[in-house]
């Protein structure tokens, strides 16, 4: 029988916040906390498999194993919640808990009432009473009072509106870089930057557990959040017959090891999950039946593009603080508006090189040409995207960390051909130069007493990309 | 040296290294291959010093000038149009010369080790054999690896040329890390040119296939050393 994930949204709401699955998978949370953290099944232990920095860990444990930044950041986030999702059933099923129990997901962008944080991870106590294991201090005071996240954080579109899965030079595709073993890679996929890395720091904020890769997955939210990026995964599959992942034997054939429901080591491969239904026997509520029946629609011919090339940079590296920090870009030959044409050059904003060693905990819009004081619809309407620097603390080692293995700065890369043409047609466009700058989106400024106190973040590079 | 400027606004202009910056290593590669192969350029323990000196870089060129790959496609990507043709020539002049100076230093101790000990072949064997354990069993291999191709930031301005040679170089100095032995070897080998093509191939299989197939380069490694203790 194939399982189905559900929208928490649709197990948990204001009035009852306790349905069976949330109840079940709160009481499961507290007995697996219970244990010793060098016990595979042990929430300190499952959380250490993503990040735990400076903590040795036991003898051949898959500790610090998250790939970010990577082409491999969906296939390994989706083995390590199908084998979380064993373990924490094992727990649910030996308390006589729903047999079928699967992991919810967190759907935070359509709108109320789901872009809050479920009740049921605000929530003091459990119904018996007892402290709610789902409830973390270690979050942005605003979102565990049930604030919702900001819409240019949850935002979808950007993610499903691309046409590879990988992609070359300014362009990331949907699912990352071709890269190697990379714990923090050098640039983000489309899906991880938005609204992945965003959410992220917006639940987290400063100081908080979800905005350091090295303890987010002691967040009980984190899973539900992951479990949204999985179901994007197959949302974008299914959009067209081109969305397809990759086929290279480097992709298919890389293998990480877990702990499975019996906490005894397991190794897979992207071969082995990129199909959940098929293949790992789940699915979600809101997608259909068998990944093989796509939605087709017009497929329209993907243009072959020659390597993208810099038109424009920044002089000087910004320092960017919790009030945010701003990048002159001197640009040369844009080339002319021809956006009807689909072989036409597209821009790219390459936003890149930046190290830090704190996340501010606030999420970024990156804006272009922005007038002083606008706000609101006016700077909507000049916003290229958001950063998160979620894993900055991974990037800032220079060179490799301390287990020799590769690190990066972030990069992140938007698609700006849209807001070019749109800024040229109003006016606002200054051919030789270009301001950018990035202050925190609305909804998402400093908050907690966290906040403030970490070092402003360096941005190496603000580029302009054109091909 | 100073910094181009960028020209007045105007188009954009392509060429063809800026799309195929991976043509000039290839290219020089490409070049002194067939100087080796036209018997101009083989190492043969005869000649004056600067008859040395030019075959030496020949040789290097030949066989490290693909190890510039990464760092030619990074600066291109990472330099504005009208500088990255510029980049790519200053990023691989970087390493070429970073590496023809390594290997004319190493080629005093080839020479000396040549005539105070065993023949060349054998020599050259142990040091590939050498290289064939590292290849198969040193766990930082694979991060040194990595550092050949490792991208580095890039300034605008007057600094962007010293930043490509440098960075050209940096790559050279990280390559020579690993390679230093097998470069060495090969300048012990007079007279031929296949030991020459088998530890280039052997260097390139060693970075193309890493991490997946990983018993490639040290199995190409122990070939070239046993054909050259057994020749």
């Amino acid at each position: 029988m194939t399982l189905v994930r559900r929208n928490i949204w649709s197990l948990s709401t204001e009035r009852r916040p306790w349905h069976p699955n949330v109840l079940a998978y709160a009481r499961a949370v507290r007995a697996m906390q219970a244990l010793s953290g060098t016990d595979p099944r042990s929430w300190q232990y499952q959380a250490a498999i993503h990040g735990r920095a400076g903590a040795v860990p036991p003898p051949g444990a898959p500790w610090n194993e998250c790939q970010h930044a990577t082409w491999y950041f969906l296939p390994w986030h989706r083995m390590y919640l199908f084998q979380f999702e064993r373990i924490v059933r094992s727990f649910v099923n030996a308390a006589r808990g729903p047999a079928d129990w699967t992991l919810p997901y967190w759907d935070y962008s359509r709108g109320a009432p789901g872009h809050a944080l479920p009740p049921a991870f605000r929530a003091a106590t459990l119904p018996d009473g007892s402290a709610n294991p789902l409830l973390v201090a270690q979050r942005r005071p605003s979102v565990n009072a049930g604030t919702p996240l900001p819409a240019s954080v949850v935002d979808t579109s950007a993610a499903l509106a691309q046409s590879a899965f990988t992609a070359l030079g300014a362009r990331t595709g949907f699912g990352g870089p071709q890269t190697g073993w990379a714990h923090q890679g050098p640039a983000f996929g489309a899906v991880e930057a938005l609204p992945h890395g965003p959410v992220h720091v917006q639940v987290g904020g400063a100081g908080g557990l979800m905005t350091n890769p090295d303890l987010a997955a002691l967040d009980p939210i984190f899973w539900l959040h992951h479990a949204n990026i999985d179901r994007l995964w197959d949302l974008w599959r299914l959009q067209r017959a081109s969305h397809t992942n990759p086929t290279s034997a480097a992709w298919l054939d890389r293998r990480f090891s877990l702990r499975d429901a019996s906490g005894a080591a397991v190794r897979m491969r992207a071969r082995d999950v990129v199909d959940d239904i098929a293949q790992l026997d789940y699915t979600y509520d809101s997608l259909p039946a068998s990944l093989a029946v796509r939605v087709e629609s017009e497929v329209a011919p993907v243009a072959r593009r020659r390597q993208p090339v810099m038109i424009g940079r920044n002089r000087r590296a910004v320092s960017v603080g919790t009030e945010g920090g701003a990048a002159v870009v001197a640009v040369d030959a844009l080339p002319e508006p021809a956006a009807a044409a689909a072989s036409a050059p597209r821009l790219y904003l390459d936003v890149a090189d930046i190290e830090g060693s704190t996340n501010p905990g606030i999420v970024y819009g990156v804006y272009v040409n922005l007038p002083d004081g606008a706000s609101g619809a006016d700077r909507d309407g000049h916003l290229a995207g958001v950063v998160s620097f979620f894993g900055i603390e991974q990037a800032g080692r220079a060179g490799d960390d301390p287990k020799g293995r590769e690190a990066h700065p972030i990069r992140y890369s938007f698609d700006v051909t849209e807001l070019v043409e749109r800024l040229r047609a109003g006016g606002g466009w200054n051919a030789k130069k270009m301001r950018v700058a990035l202050l925190p989106v609305e909804g998402s400024e400093p908050e907690g007493a966290a906040a403030g106190t970490t070092r402003p973040v360096r941005v190496g590079t603000v580029s302009l990309y054109a091909g | 040296m100073t910094s181009r400027t960028a020209p007045a606004a105007g188009r954009l202009g392509r060429s063809w290294l800026i799309d195929r910056p991976e043509a000039l290593p290839v290219g020089a590669g490409g070049l002194g291959w067939a100087l080796v192969a036209a018997g101009l350029a083989t190492h043969s323990g005869t000649g004056g010093p600067a008859f040395h000196l030019g075959t030496v870089a020949v040789m290097t060129v030949a066989t490290m000038a693909p190890l510039a790959i990464p760092v030619a496609r990074t600066v291109a990507f990472a330099s504005p149009w009208w500088r990255a043709r510029r980049a790519v020539v200053l990023a691989f002049a970087a390493f070429a010369g970073t590496w023809i100076a390594l290997a004319s230093v190493l080629h005093l101790p080839a020479e000396l080790l040549r005539a105070a000990a065993w023949p060349g072949d054998i020599l050259g064997g142990l040091l590939v054999a050498g290289v064939a354990a590292g290849a198969a069993l040193d766990p930082a291999r694979r991060r040194r690896l990595r550092n050949c191709a490792r991208p580095s930031a890039m300034r605008d301005g007057p600094g962007a040329d010293h930043d490509c040679a440098r960075a050209g170089a940096r790559a050279a100095l990280a390559c020579a890390r690993l390679c230093w032995p097998a470069m060495l070897a090969m300048l012990m080998v007079p007279g031929s040119w296949w030991p020459m093509a088998a530890l280039s191939a052997a260097g390139l299989a060693e970075r193309a296939t890493a991490p997946r197939a990983r018993a490639l380069a040290p199995v190409a490694y122990v070939a070239t050393a046993a054909a050259l203790v057994g020749r």
